[in-house]
């Protein structure tokens, strides 16, 4: 995939997306919320990337949205609509559900927009390089952003040796089917120490490898593929500034 | 003096007990001395627990001499100050595949060497271009290495030791968890790095197949050098080679075997169009 939003620096991702989800806590009546969606959508348009991609990311939260949106309606004081029992539909309760719910999804989709235009080695990167100032006060952000990577790059490796240890106590008559969700997880456990003892062999064994190979901290490190803020990048942070000055002008 | 030499190589294995007081000490290395020649490919072969992998790992300072020296173009591994000079010199591939790649794209753990060594990054690029030419890897270099075969993510590793410009390589066990095909794979890409490149090549290994091409063949038992020569020279001498518990290829096997039987056949037969020349003349003539 290449479009703009691909080949936009991750800093300036990064730094868009915490400027939306800013703007949306900000936002409170339904003029804002129409600035908010221009900007979403002008982005997932420059994007390219099919909607139905994006709208994956909601699954995730539905039950989230579907708890928060029915609090806020029942829960919230003021003119009444209707009344079941204790649960009281308001006007007030209609309005602070539906932001709510809006919120909720834009968050979501905003931050797909990010990850789906952003490998996880660009965004590590970014935030290494964003976050840098932070050095100073004593954080190790060079090492957090290499663990972050390499704890990437061994996800699919444990999951392929979980798979190859439940296998193997399969093999052996263990049961993970069966059961309650409890029992479940809790047939689970045994899996946890061969992973674990595997885990940190593995830790040991990429430590000398990485050390073999010169590693020693980010000091005096170069980067094979440095970040370099380009024009578009400046368009975009333009893009920020005016955005960000519409949502405070359209709050009541 | 070669590329790796090691005098009166001694390393002990310690093990303490919860007070620091030495509880047990296992010798892996007992008085290894040993100078290898710059671009030479030397196997050093050997049963498990011959001391051969500590021994590599003594060539890039990964481990320390307990007494003794070890010398990588003639810096002392045990001086702390050249350590980094030391591991660009001599790069280091090991057994898993898996645990020695840090980046999440082919090329980009390629570069994780040069990046290290705070190469520029022009240079980087042309390196690591070079690199994944030289390993025949260029096809896969915006792959995520989990997707790739063993032996060609075995490439990869060697790859990211080459970008590193190093003059020699040691691989430990660079093809034990691999099949016959990404065995073969690694071992005639190491050929080729050895011939074209120049590169010293130092494969530890215990497969027999493997070192039949070697320039020199070092076997090592109980932490000690026991043999040490030509593959012709060391395969010839099979009866030794069974008290170390280490096999011959199959065919210099059934040559000695023959021989033992009574057919008149050289020492140290290496390859099946070799036995072939000897055997067809016999088998005309009866």
């Amino acid at each position: 995939m290449d479009s703009v939003l691909h080949k936009m620096d991750p800093r300036t991702k990064l730094f868009g997306t915490m400027i939306f989800i800013i703007s949306l806590f900000l936002a409170n009546n339904i003029a804002a919320y129409v600035v908010a969606t221009v900007f979403m959508v002008g982005a997932i348009r420059l994007s390219k990337v099919p909607f139905k991609f994006i709208v994956r990311g909601l699954k995730a939260i539905v039950v989230l949205l579907l708890i928060s949106v029915s609090f806020n309606l029942f829960l919230t004081p003021g003119r009444v609509i209707f009344q079941l029992g204790f649960l009281k539909l308001t006007w007030e309760g209609l309005e602070t559900a539906g932001f709510m719910a809006l919120r909720l999804i834009y968050l979501v989709i905003g931050s797909s927009v990010m990850t789906l235009t952003t490998t996880p080695n660009e965004l590590t990167d970014g935030l290494e390089k964003s976050l840098g100032f932070l050095n100073k006060i004593g954080v190790p952000v060079h090492e957090v952003s290499m663990m972050m990577s390499i704890a990437l790059r061994f996800i699919p490796i444990l999951i392929e040796e979980t798979d190859k240890i439940m296998k193997a106590q399969m093999a052996r008559g263990a049961d993970f089917e069966s059961g309650n969700l409890i029992q479940k997880a809790k047939s689970m456990v045994p899996l946890l120490v061969p992973l674990f003892i595997s885990a940190f062999r593995r830790a040991t064994d990429l430590a000398m490898a990485m050390e073999a190979r010169c590693y020693h901290g980010g000091e005096g490190r170069t980067k094979m593929k440095p970040l370099h803020y380009s024009k578009r990048d400046y368009v975009a942070y333009a893009v920020y500034v005016i955005y960000m000055v519409m949502i405070v002008l359209a709050r009541r | 003096m070669g590329i790796i030499k090691a005098s009166k190589l001694i390393y002990d294995y310690i093990r303490r007990d919860e007070d620091e007081h030495v509880e047990e000490v296992n010798r892996a290395i007992d008085e290894l001395t040993l100078d290898i020649k710059a671009g030479d490919f030397v196997a050093i072969l050997g049963h498990n627990g011959s001391g051969k992998s500590t021994f590599a790992k003594q060539i890039n300072g990964i481990l320390l001499p307990t007494e003794g020296t070890v010398w990588i173009s003639g810096m002392d591994t045990a001086d702390d100050s050249h350590i980094w000079d030391i591991r660009k010199t001599a790069g280091m591939v090991f057994q898993n595949p898996d645990n020695q790649i840090i980046g999440n794209i082919v090329e980009e753990d390629v570069g994780f060497g040069p990046e290290n060594l705070g190469v520029p990054t022009d240079e980087i690029w042309k390196r690591v271009d070079a690199s994944l030419e030289a390993v025949g890897m260029t096809a896969y270099r915006m792959k995520s290495p989990n997707k790739l075969s063993g032996g060609q993510k075995q490439r990869v590793a060697i790859a990211g030791v080459m970008a590193m410009k190093p003059q020699c390589i040691i691989l430990d066990e660079p093809t034990a968890m691999l099949d016959p095909n990404g065995r073969k794979e690694v071992i005639a890409t190491l050929h080729e790095l050895n011939k074209k490149e120049g590169i010293t090549v130092l494969l530890i290994t215990h497969y027999m197949e493997e070192v039949i091409e070697a320039d020199r063949v070092i076997v090592m038992d109980d932490g000690r050098l026991v043999m040490d020569g030509t593959p012709r020279e060391v395969f010839s001498r099979v009866k030794e080679l069974k008290e170390y518990r280490l096999d011959v290829p199959q065919v210099t096997e059934l040559a000695y075997e023959l021989k033992q039987a009574g057919v008149a056949l050289p020492d140290g037969i290496l390859t099946m169009d070799e036995l072939m020349e000897y055997l067809l003349p016999m088998m005309k003539g009866n």
